[in-house]
């Protein structure tokens, strides 16, 4: 039987449960298929190995990457976040005895250094050392992501999570397309994320579920549209809940605590309780300014909410406008106010996108679709 | 092999630019100014006094002074908000070495080291 090594830099344990989990939802279903995959951790602490829902987690650097796989016979290795690092023990293997691999590209690992310059625009010593990062950080990365992509004595496909991600982010940053690629999207668990039939009062119940620690996540154009609704006649018959936690929670939703009809929930929602959330919104208020995917987006779809964001990186690739959610241009609130708007007064058409977008998602990057396509790239086409 | 669509690149940047200008003057026009020291001068009348020009936010100075000779015991000032400081000390020849630092920040702090040479002046009155 043939044996997979995935070496990842994070992945979930009892004590850290939300560490990259959609890598060990990937794993299990995996292992459902049949396939024999261990776990690999790049770390430079010593830890013992740890065991997390039926999934032997072993922690080396790269030098111990290095012996084990001179050890062990396996047939492809999976990289997910991959640095150099983590490739190091595949050099040293001779040619003949090196893996078929397989690269997951999703998002900071393969991106130029001035992608999220929102996130360190807030004072000078950030933008310092995002350009000290440039060259120590980003340069060498790019080289590395060169080198692999266009090396003859590697086996190697390279997988991307949408194929915006890899035109408008990966390739200007790398400046070499890979041969052997595949675009598959992160996995949108719509077992977990069922959809609801949504009721035309549902419209009025608008919710958001977004960290709130960096700009990307553009809370701050949720609070203005919030603000912006506010001077609408309707807007005391809607309903706003803002969940989320992190350094810029309290700043960005101080000016939200004076209306009434909107609640506050600071605190880390854990992903069990999402689904419950879901089923009491309709509208998914989930402004951005730098997705690879957008996949709390899309969860939210698969609810049966209508999605109301914007057209930038790879979300306009899982919404089309009208038909299974609403995108604004990059940062312009007044269209984002515009859309709720239009749900707000149009019952029907709301019911319609909240369908089609549960249907649409789950065709797109449901669970069942998303691991039989990994399972070809990871199983067959090896030359 | 396949080639990389720099169009559709630049266009999706170029969407980008009046963002980034918008962000860039934001952080510019608040930013506090760096720290730096201008000059340290000094003027000998009855006393030796020295003034601290330095610029930076919410600012301390301080300063040490050194008999060069070693007869009188090296005084140490501490931080003050007052740029300005004035010393009754004997004629002779002072090390003075003029510290500003911001209240607000640790470990910043830039200093100068100077030489006088320091004989009263008496006024005639």
């Amino acid at each position: 039987m043939q044996k997979y090594l995935m070496i990842c830099n994070a992945y979930p344990t009892l004590e850290n449960l939300y560490a990259n989990s959609f890598l060990h939802r990937r794993v299990k279903a995996y292992q459902q298929k049949g396939l024999d995959v261990d776990i690999v951790v790049i770390t430079t602490k010593v830890l013992k190995d740890k065991y997390y829902d039926g999934v032997h987690i072993k922690y080396m650097d790269e030098y111990q990457i290095a012996s084990f796989l001179k050890a062990n016979d396996y047939s492809t290795v999976l990289f997910h976040f991959i640095n150099k690092k983590m490739f190091y023990g595949i050099d040293q293997l001779d040619a003949e005895e090196r893996p078929n691999i397989a690269v997951w590209l999703h998002g900071f690992e393969a991106e130029a250094w001035h992608r999220r310059y929102y996130n360190f625009l807030e004072n000078i010593s950030q933008l310092d050392n995002a350009l000290e990062r440039k060259d120590t950080v980003f340069e060498t990365q790019k080289e590395f992501l060169q080198d692999i992509m266009t090396r003859n004595d590697l086996n190697i496909k390279f997988i991307y999570v949408s194929r915006r991600f890899k035109e408008l982010y990966v390739d200007p940053y790398v400046g070499v397309v890979p041969d052997n690629y595949h675009i598959i999207h992160n996995i949108i668990d719509d077992e977990l994320f069922q959809y609801h039939k949504k009721s035309a009062d549902d419209r009025l119940k608008i919710c958001s579920i977004r960290p709130f620690t960096a700009k990307n996540y553009a809370n701050d154009i949720t609070v203005e549209v919030i603000k912006q609704l506010s001077r609408k006649k309707y807007f005391h018959k809607l309903e706003f809940n803002i969940y989320g936690d992190g350094k810029l929670f309290n700043v960005l939703t101080n000016p939200l605590k004076q209306f009434e009809n909107v609640t506050l929930h600071k605190g880390f929602v854990k992903q069990n309780d999402i689904p419950l959330i879901h089923k009491d919104h309709g509208i998914y208020l989930g402004p951005s300014r730098h997705d690879s995917q957008g996949v709390s987006l899309g969860e939210a779809m698969s609810s049966g909410l209508v999605p109301v964001t914007n057209a930038i990186g790879g979300i306009p690739e899982f919404i089309t406008h009208k038909e299974t959610g609403m995108l604004a241009a990059r940062d312009n609130v007044t269209e984002m106010v515009e859309h709720v708007e239009y749900l707000y007064k149009h019952a029907r058409k709301f019911k319609k996108i909240s369908e089609q977008a549960s249907k649409s998602i789950k065709q797109q990057a449901g669970l069942e679709t998303v691991i039989s396509k990994e399972i070809e790239v990871i199983t067959n086409g090896w030359s | 092999m396949a080639g990389v669509d720099w169009e559709k690149a630049y266009h999706d940047l170029e969407n980008h630019i009046e963002a980034i200008m918008k962000e860039t003057s934001e952080l510019v026009n608040n930013a506090s100014p760096k720290l730096k020291m201008n000059e340290v001068y000094v003027s000998k009348t009855n006393t030796l006094d020295v003034i601290i020009d330095a610029t930076g936010d919410k600012m301390e100075y301080a300063i040490d002074l050194i008999d060069r000779k070693g007869k009188k015991e090296t005084v140490k000032t501490g931080y003050q908000k007052s740029n300005t400081f004035s010393f009754d000390i004997p004629d002779g020849r002072y090390s003075i070495t003029a510290y500003a630092k911001e209240s607000l920040k640790e470990n910043s702090r830039v200093f100068e080291k100077i030489s006088v040479n320091f004989k009263r002046v008496l006024n005639d009155e």
